[in-house]
């Protein structure tokens, strides 16, 4: 009560100016001449509660579309610039806002916009341009499965997502990794996720594979957030049978040997995660000294 | 791990970027009405000498190309049907909400759906069509051509004619891909349509009365959906997806203006829509 106001302009003022700016930005994002500012000004204010406002002006979710859609061309073959890349990327930014916001997500879902940023994580370009594109497209994914929806997993289930980031796990930056597993690791954490990847042999064993290199590269370049998502899959493959048996065959040593205990020393929660991997397997192996072949699913590597 | 920041790349002056090369083709002038008339069109490099031989090797290279085409034609058009309208389906529902007009509403829903269906052609075929030709054509080369050029003339043959001519065969799929979204769009927007018309004729004007009071409730007045037509600054996005076409030349105002669907095109109403049934009927 007590605050006087001040003497040049008050903070409401000012408030309602930038709020001002925010609702002009949105309306030149319709106009393809006024759209490439109005793009780099609105992706530095998405905590703001954007999205339910660019999901419905008019021509918004069209004009984020056309960014994405109109560098196609320049992913095959791969030309993509830096500023190419900076321009969708924030783009793919103001999705990112409309994939997480609970008011969006299912309009979001409905229209199909993930899929049209598959094509970004399919590209295999070491160029930075695309090694940016993808971990910002794979940032949208990111949010999506971040907000533990049903909605989102079942959509994703219907679409090409776990192989995309499979590849990416083998073969992407270091970022991208990480974004990679934690989109799995949601995925596997949903009961129907679980079952789908479990579902058939070529499908668990292409998951544990891919985790399985995952580790030997991480005991020599060792990642401690990388690490407690892979460990975190693993756990969580092991709450399904026939998961838990054939990854008693196939589980790398280094997870057992005590290679990452520097790398978890202040890791409670993974150390606790990995101790729980090793007991589900251990009980698993006790239990039932059948061959996995016998089960439905045979062991991986021989 | 999700909140990426965006990032800002900096130009680097080291890195030599070519950009893409300029789209040979305009979405008018390719014809889809059969293969034939592309076939004319086939680029045959004159530096493969063993091309111009004899006649008969243009006709091996034609219906290499032309098995491809059937090969990827329906799983790629398909896709970027279903992709594209269900796209459309939601945003110009949304977008157009409280114009009573349905041409207009039908204008835009179909420059959207050409534009995306036709992206996503391109995406989805444009590198398998290119390795089919490539392997197509190859098989056609050993089989009819054995041992006269070697099997590496044959390879590279393969490989440059496959590169020369993917655009070509890209563009065929990309525009039957977006002409028939037009189509199904229409089916699938075909009771919105009839609702503004039977509005009109009744006297009043067609509102979407759930997306006013939301619209009302929590947009702010600057951005929200006016009743009646879009001012032309915003209406400008749909123009542009006329326009750009991934994948064609760009489009002048008159190719876009002879676009526009005239009215007494409009199917039927369909009594079914987004009935479950009537998607299963339409297959």
């Amino acid at each position: 009560m007590s605050a006087q106001p001040s003497p040049c302009i008050n903070p409401q003022q000012q408030q309602q100016t930038e709020q001002e700016k925010v609702y002009q930005w949105i309306n030149e994002l319709a106009n393809p001449d006024t759209r490439e500012t109005a793009l780099l000004e609105l992706s530095k204010k998405r905590e703001t509660d954007l999205a339910p406002m660019l999901w419905n002006s008019f021509g918004t979710a069209c004009a984020l579309l056309q960014e994405i859609v109109s560098i196609y061309p320049s992913i095959m073959p791969p030309t993509l610039t830096a500023h190419q890349s900076n321009r969708v990327c924030n783009a793919l930014a103001l999705l990112q806002c409309v994939a997480s916001h609970p008011e969006t997500r299912t309009a979001f879902l409905q229209a199909q916009i993930p899929l049209y940023l598959y094509p970004f994580l399919s590209t295999t370009s070491k160029a930075r341009s695309f090694e940016y594109l993808r971990l910002t497209s794979l940032g949208v994914i990111g949010a999506l499965v971040k907000t533990d929806e049903q909605e989102v997993i079942t959509f994703l289930l219907t679409t090409e997502i776990v192989p995309l980031c499979l590849s990416i796990m083998d073969s992407g930056s270091d970022l991208s990794k990480t974004v990679a597993t934690f989109i799995i690791q949601k995925i596997l954490l949903d009961e129907s996720g679980l079952s789908y990847i479990c579902q058939t042999y070529e499908r668990f064993s292409h998951v544990a594979i891919t985790l399985g290199k995952m580790v030997i590269h991480l005991a020599k370049e060792p990642d401690a957030r990388l690490l407690k998502h892979v460990v975190r899959c693993y756990l969580r493959l092991s709450d399904n049978t026939r998961a838990r048996k054939a990854l008693g065959q196939c589980l790398p040593d280094q997870l057992r040997d005590g290679t990452f205990s520097l790398c978890l020393q202040d890791d409670k929660s993974t150390k606790l995660w990995l101790q729980m991997l090793i007991k589900n397997l251990d009980i698993g192996a006790t239990q039932q000294q059948a061959d996995p072949r016998q089960i439905g699913m045979s062991p991986l590597g021989s | 791990p999700s909140s990426v920041s965006s990032p800002n790349l900096p130009t680097d002056p080291g890195q030599v970027v070519l950009p893409p090369p300029e789209p040979r083709y305009s979405y008018l002038e390719v014809n889809v009405t059969n293969f034939q008339l592309i076939s004319q069109q086939l680029v045959l490099p004159s530096n493969i000498p063993f091309l111009h031989a004899n006649p008969g090797i243009k006709l091996i290279v034609v219906n290499a190309i032309e098995r491809t085409i059937t090969d990827w034609l329906q799983p790629v058009v398909d896709r970027s049907i279903r992709i594209a309208c269900a796209t459309t389906e939601q945003i110009i529902r949304k977008d157009f909400a409280l114009d009573g007009d349905e041409n207009r509403m039908r204008t835009a829903a179909h420059q959207m759906v050409r534009n995306l269906a036709a992206g996503m052609a391109m995406i989805t075929g444009k590198d398998e069509i290119a390795r089919t030709i490539s392997q197509n054509l190859h098989k056609a080369f050993m089989a009819a051509l054995a041992g006269v050029p070697s099997m590496s003339e044959i390879q590279s043959a393969s490989v440059q004619l496959a590169n020369e001519n993917v655009e070509l065969v890209c563009a065929f799929v990309q525009k039957i891909s977006a002409e028939k979204s037009a189509l199904e769009i229409d089916r699938r927007l075909s009771t919105d349509f009839e609702t503004r018309k039977i509005a009109r004729e009744e006297g009043s004007r067609f509102v979407d009365a759930n997306i006013l009071s939301y619209q009302q409730d929590r947009l702010p007045e600057p951005v929200r959906l006016k009743v009646g037509p879009a001012p032309a600054t915003l209406y400008a996005v749909y123009s542009e997806f006329a326009r750009s076409i991934p994948g064609f030349q760009q489009m002048s105002d008159r190719d876009i203006a002879m676009f526009v669907p005239k009215p007494q095109d409009l199917p039927p109403p369909n009594v079914f829509a987004n009935d479950e049934s009537s998607m299963v009927y339409a297959e």
